[in-house]
């Protein structure tokens, strides 16, 4: 899953950055509307974290500019300015949700776990695909009974094959929303990470398609 | 207070008194010496006449040589009579005088003299002597003609003229009377158009007023685009405020709940709850001075459009909790106030509904001059204690607590500024919460 992370604070954003890392998102930072505007529109972020009062450019006009050339990128905006005219005007400009400051960090968390499983037409509680059961707190699956701890990355990895069963996944696409940009993996790491998995979950549970990619569970 | 009309049209009377006053006496004055000026003209030539006609005799005796008198020297009483004088005796008087003689005086010769006298009959005689000398000897005619008849002839003129004067004078006063009041009938629309900004259906007064109330009305208009301006620099400074405090603050919340600080958890609960305080401070303070609290100009807000664009936006908050809202709004229900207002008075409203409501939320606006909003839900409602509590007038912000307080007291306090009633209670269709704001027809901006 990877993450923008907008806000123009620097000790807000190092430490939210630092949070999102740890609970297994690849993050990219930017501290003004017009980077991140730019990043938003190059990268598939999975989700974006949004504030308000960027410098150089307002984050409703960035959302606005987004929706407008159809990037439907899911969007938690952050802000202080939380009159109800103020959310109106938010969710109208096309935000999937939106947290006041200031915040409990953990609800920041529910809140983005929240916005990603809608945006891939799941609803709460726990993610579950191919007799598998993640523990997004723990980093952990549950794999036909077993209770199987999982590293960063393969934590990383399998969210994200559950999150898209049946589909077709190229190793490229896996490594950008993996890993945040500043990253610079081998190209065949993805390769290595997913051999990792397949000997905890099982090997039945991701195919490989021969110059295309892999695909987790039976495909569409 | 001072009327501008009152001393208009007292001036215009008294200065047309004036006007009218000295033109009927100089009227009546010249008329009556131009008159009396013509009459002593002719009395004159009649006594050339009669002394070119005048021989002397020897011994003293006198006669009149004349060949044709004027047949009212010969009619008795006639009006019109001369007398001649030598040395001081009568000596030759007008058929027309019968026995009676004029008491007229010797003028020395080359000399005339001009005098009213009582004639024959009670009648008003002019006199006009005059004197000259013949062999030596002091000769004064006197001619006179009686004034009587002309000068009522002329009273009768200058009675007519006095009644068309004030005719006249009547109709120039009615008149100015309309034409002032018709001047300050454009004062009267600019204050029709002061009440209409107060009540918020227009902007700016109309510049389509004389030119000598231009100014003020610009005057006033500039005012009012200051203020606006004003109360929007105003708002957003302390937007500006609210963000540049709550990112710190956001930062502290996040320290807070740091590991390390969590190795002390006392310390750290003690942050987290300072950490609070001040958040909570700041919302009191934020949104009491952001309710705008008086009729901001402009026209008023259609309530629907409004009440949907928040319910869009409810309905994306509470996604998950799969809530029916009906709603049953007049399409042309409409607000007079600021707009942020009343989206921050019904969003309190309708969030704390669909906080609580188990499936069932109906929202109802009604009325186009005073406005009634009602918000019910099918939730669990509240206590009659509670209703008690929270429907106090003036609850404090800062007491009220997260959840159905803040929000409640928030609403309060808005529809306190406008003099709205607000009423708590059950709902007699749904079973949970109600909450009816009856906003009045007319009201005043309450004190902040």
């Amino acid at each position: 899953m990877k993450i923008l992370l907008a806000e123009d604070d620097a000790l807000l954003r190092t430490r939210l950055a630092a949070d999102l890392t740890a609970r297994g998102y690849a993050v990219d930072v930017a501290d003004n509307g017009v980077d991140a505007e730019h990043l938003g529109t190059e990268w598939p972020y999975d989700a974006v974290v949004l504030d308000l009062g960027l410098p150089q450019r307002p984050g409703l006009d960035v959302l606005r500019n987004w929706r407008a050339r159809g990037n439907a990128v899911p969007v938690l905006i952050l802000t202080a300015r939380d009159a109800w005219h103020e959310k109106v005007e938010g969710f109208d400009a096309g935000t999937d949700d939106y947290l006041a400051k200031p915040f409990h960090v953990e609800e920041l968390l529910a809140r983005l776990r929240a916005l990603i499983r809608r945006a891939h037409t799941r609803h709460g509680g726990e993610l579950t695909a191919e007799g598998l059961t993640l523990d997004e707190e723990e980093q952990s699956v549950l794999c036909d009974g077993q209770k199987v701890a999982l590293s960063g990355i393969e934590f990383r990895l399998l969210r994200y094959l559950m999150l898209h069963p049946g589909q077709i996944l190229s190793k490229s696409h896996l490594t950008e929303h993996i890993y945040a940009n500043d990253a610079d993996p081998d190209s065949n790491v993805i390769e290595v990470y997913v051999n990792r998995l397949r000997t905890k979950i099982g090997t039945a549970r991701i195919t490989t398609r021969r110059g295309q990619g892999y695909v987790f569970g039976t495909p569409d | 207070m001072r009327s501008l009309i009152a001393p208009l049209v007292v001036g215009l009377l008294l200065s047309l008194v004036v006007v009218f006053a000295v033109q009927w006496s100089l009227f009546g004055d010249l008329v009556d010496d131009a008159l009396i000026d013509y009459i002593a003209d002719e009395l004159t030539q009649d006594s050339e006449e009669l002394f070119g006609s005048l021989t002397l005799l020897p011994g003293g005796a006198t006669a009149l040589a004349l060949t044709h008198f004027d047949p009212p020297f010969l009619q008795l009483q006639s009006g019109r009579y001369y007398q001649i004088q030598l040395e001081g005796a009568a000596v030759l008087r007008s058929p027309s005088l019968g026995d009676a003689t004029l008491a007229m005086t010797r003028v020395s010769p080359t000399r005339s003299r001009r005098e009213f006298i009582a004639g024959p009959a009670g009648q008003d005689l002019l006199l006009v002597s005059t004197g000259y000398s013949v062999k030596g000897h002091s000769v004064t005619i006197g001619v006179a003609a009686d004034v009587k008849p002309i000068r009522a002839q002329f009273q009768r003129l200058q009675n007519r003229y006095s009644q068309i004067t004030v005719i006249m004078f009547a109709l120039l006063v009615a008149l100015q009377v309309a034409i002032v009041r018709l001047s300050f009938g454009a004062l009267r629309r600019i204050q029709g158009d002061v009440v209409r900004l107060e009540r918020g259906e227009i902007a700016l007064l109309g510049e389509r007023v004389p030119r000598e109330v231009l100014p003020l009305v610009r005057e006033v208009n500039r005012l009012v685009t200051l203020l606006m301006q004003r109360l929007q620099r105003s708002r957003e400074s302390l937007g500006n405020l609210a963000h540049a405090l709550k990112t710190p603050l956001t930062v502290l919340k996040h320290m807070a709940e740091d590991e390390r600080f969590q190795r002390d958890r006392t310390l750290a609960s003690e942050m987290a709850q300072q950490v609070d305080l001040l958040r909570s401070r700041i919302d009191v303070e934020l949104r009491r001075a952001r309710v705008a609290g008086g009729r901001v100009t402009g026209a008023p807000i259609a309530a629907a459009k409004e009440i949907d664009a928040l319910l869009d936006t409810l309905a994306r908050i509470y996604r998950q909790r799969h809530l029916e809202i009906d709603r049953d709004i007049d399409s042309d229900c409409g607000f007079s106030g600021d707009r942020e207002d009343f989206v921050e008075l019904c969003g309190n409203l309708l969030d704390n509904a669909c906080k609580w409501a188990h499936a069932r939320i109906l929202v109802s606006a009604h009325g186009t001059n005073a406005l009634v909003l009602t918000v019910e839900d099918d939730g669990p409602g509240c206590s009659p204690e509670l209703l008690d509590q929270i429907g106090q007038r003036g609850v404090r912000l800062d007491e009220a607590t997260e959840g159905h307080g803040l929000g409640l007291a928030i609403v309060n306090g808005i529809a306190a500024t406008y003099g709205a009633e607000v009423r708590y209670g059950r709902s007699p269709t749904l079973g949970g919460f109600s909450a009816t704001v009856s906003f009045p027809t007319a009201w005043r901006p309450a004190a902040l």
